[in-house]
């Protein structure tokens, strides 16, 4: 286990890649994760956060509401994220459709914003969290609004993600592999 | 034409017709009543009986071997099974493969070959289902029976109008109620599938499983695969083990169980005791509706022309190309995933880990081949030798 553990932290450390030279964001801990089509991306962000000893909490249902409770506590959350591709036995697991998805994250980018927030929008499962109309919903509602897009590379198989960075001016943060996401992260912390 | 040559006519098509059903009948006979032979690993400390757990099930056809794998080390219990749905084959010769080659150095690991045996013991001739497939091994080849997604109508019949899952009372297809893998957690008063998982609940209780993980497999077309479904209890382990494997072996992805999905082991082994449940999905073509010809190759080597355009057009859930996706991938797969999540199972429960040694992972299963790893009957003692 521990060369496993071993092998990925140095595959990970050889392999972030800032496919974009524009800007970053300021990007603080702690953050919140939450998902819009309940996939586990936000349970796999939380892992490597842990991992990588950056705070972080998972709330895949996250309403607006909560969110200006949260932050406006002493430790409260200073960066939300929010993954994007959709799982139909995730929102089967919570009772909800992609509509209602929708709506909930309009609302909460809203409110990050007026919270002063950083928004980052994550596609962190590859190409089969990119196969349908739900995932497309996803993330067309998530990334374009967003201050910082995160994926891994094979989410960006076809340079999707890439070219509407270079498009939209939003700055990409790309890695090679979900477990190379805390040490990026970090260092975008540590750089602020 | 006349009365006489009528009646030579339907003479004949009668005759006809019976040396058919007999031939059927001879063929139909002796894959019902064919015995895989296990031979008992190193490891193996002792094999019980499922009626142990449930007495009614004594003498039935679904009466399958436990084999328990114990350390002698205090650890955590897992428990591993295969054939849920036997058209499923990477899910049986993984389980026979960790009962012929797994040692434990902590912990237990309880594993069934073939959990659902009527369901092994049939297959589907409207698909024109193999009734065997072959495994190569240094010794020869080594004959499986191929099986069905449900129990034999010989076993459980008739069927409902509607099935209706207990206790939950969810609705379901009627066949269903012959579907292993829609009837958890069973009901002893049941029909015989139901009695099936009632009583691997009774072993999960009276054996105190911690870890419960249920092989699958499934077609490109379905949009959970290759992949990990994890009860809410098991979720960090899975995605976790999604994580390492898709960076160090091979993508396998993650989902969660549905909470008001019921009947699936995934849901109910969670919900109804206090072991994590996890189920494996592996792609297997052969299961993929716009397959071609259906055959026993195509069943081990995944490879088919027309899942192939089907691909191209963008209507499945996972890639493939004219290589397929052989069957030591597929147990590959399977192999290094169960190592994996036990792995972590220890990591993140401490004084409840479940060691175990001697299991090949995925590259070595598709370099040496899955029949590399199983035991050669001819050369084992006679106590050694078990029946599936």
């Amino acid at each position: 286990m521990r060369k496993v553990v071993f092998s990925a932290v140095l595959v990970l450390l050889c392999s972030v890649v800032l496919a974009s030279g524009l800007l970053m964001p300021v990007v603080k801990a702690p953050m919140i994760v939450t998902t819009l089509g309940q996939s586990p991306g936000a349970l796999m962000f939380r892992l490597v956060c842990v991992r990588s000893k950056i705070a972080c909490v998972q709330e895949d249902l996250l309403t607006a509401t909560q969110l200006k409770e949260l932050a406006q506590a002493p430790d409260g959350p200073k960066t939300l994220v929010i993954t994007t591709g959709t799982s139909l036995k995730g929102m089967g697991a919570a009772g909800i459709d992609i509509n209602l998805e929708v709506e909930r994250i309009e609302n909460l980018i809203k409110q990050a914003k007026e919270l002063g927030m950083t928004v980052i929008g994550a596609h962190i499962e590859g190409m089969a969290r990119r196969v349908d109309a739900t995932d497309e919903k996803s993330i067309t509602t998530v990334i374009p609004k967003s201050d910082l897009i995160l994926v891994i590379a094979s989410s960006d198989e076809d340079g999707y993600f890439t070219k509407f960075s270079e498009t939209s001016g939003i700055p990409l943060l790309k890695v090679n592999e979900s477990l190379d996401i805390g040490p990026a992260l970090l260092e975008l912390i540590n750089a602020n | 034409m006349t009365d006489r040559n009528l009646l030579i006519v339907k003479l004949v098509s009668l005759a006809l017709v019976a040396v058919a059903l007999v031939i059927a009948g001879i063929q139909f006979h002796d894959h019902r009543n064919y015995q895989e032979e296990v031979v008992k690993g190193p490891g193996v400390t002792q094999v019980k009986k499922l009626s142990d757990y449930f007495e009614p099930l004594k003498g039935s056809i679904n009466d399958c071997n436990i084999y328990i794998i114990d350390s002698g080390v205090p650890g955590g219990t897992a428990f591993l099974i295969g054939s849920s749905h036997p058209e499923e084959p990477a899910g049986n010769l993984t389980a026979q493969l960790f009962v012929e080659n797994a040692k434990l150095a902590k912990g237990r690991l309880i594993v069934a070959i073939r959990a659902n045996q009527s369901a092994s013991r049939v297959s589907r001739p409207g698909d024109a289902y193999p009734l065997y497939y072959t495994i190569e091994t240094p010794w020869g080849e080594k004959k499986f029976r191929m099986g069905d997604r449900w129990s034999s109508p010989l076993d459980s019949w008739p069927d409902p109008e509607v099935y209706v899952n207990y206790p939950s009372g969810q609705l379901l297809a009627y066949m269903d109620v012959r579907n292993f893998n829609r009837t958890w957690p069973g009901r002893a008063n049941g029909m015989i599938t139901e009695q099936t998982n009632y009583a691997f609940m009774n072993v999960i209780k009276e054996e105190g499983v911690d870890i419960f993980i249920d092989l699958h497999e499934a077609e490109l077309e379905y949009p959970v695969i290759s992949t990990i479904v994890a009860h809410q209890k098991g979720a960090d382990i899975a995605g976790m083990a999604s994580m390492l494997l898709t960076s160090t072996e091979f993508r396998i992805g993650m989902e969660y169980s549905p909470k008001s999905l019921h009947g699936l082991s995934h849901r109910e082994v969670g919900d109804h005791s206090d072991a994590v449940s996890i189920l494996l999905e592996a792609p297997e073509p052969f299961l993929d509706r716009v397959r071609g010809i259906t055959d026993e190759k195509l069943l081990l080597t995944g490879q088919d022309e027309f899942v192939v355009m089907a691909g191209k057009y963008g209507l499945l859930y996972e890639k493939i190309d004219e290589k397929g996706w052989p069957i030591d991938v597929r147990v590959g797969r399977h192999c290094s995933t169960v190592l994996m999540i036990f792995e972590l199972w220890g990591d993140f429960n401490p004084g409840k880990e479940v060691v175990i040694q001697q299991v090949p992972r995925y590259d070595e299963v598709v370099q040496n081949g899955t029949g590399y790893y199983f035991r050669d009957p001819s050369k084992a003692k006679t106590e050694d030798i078990y029946y599936e």
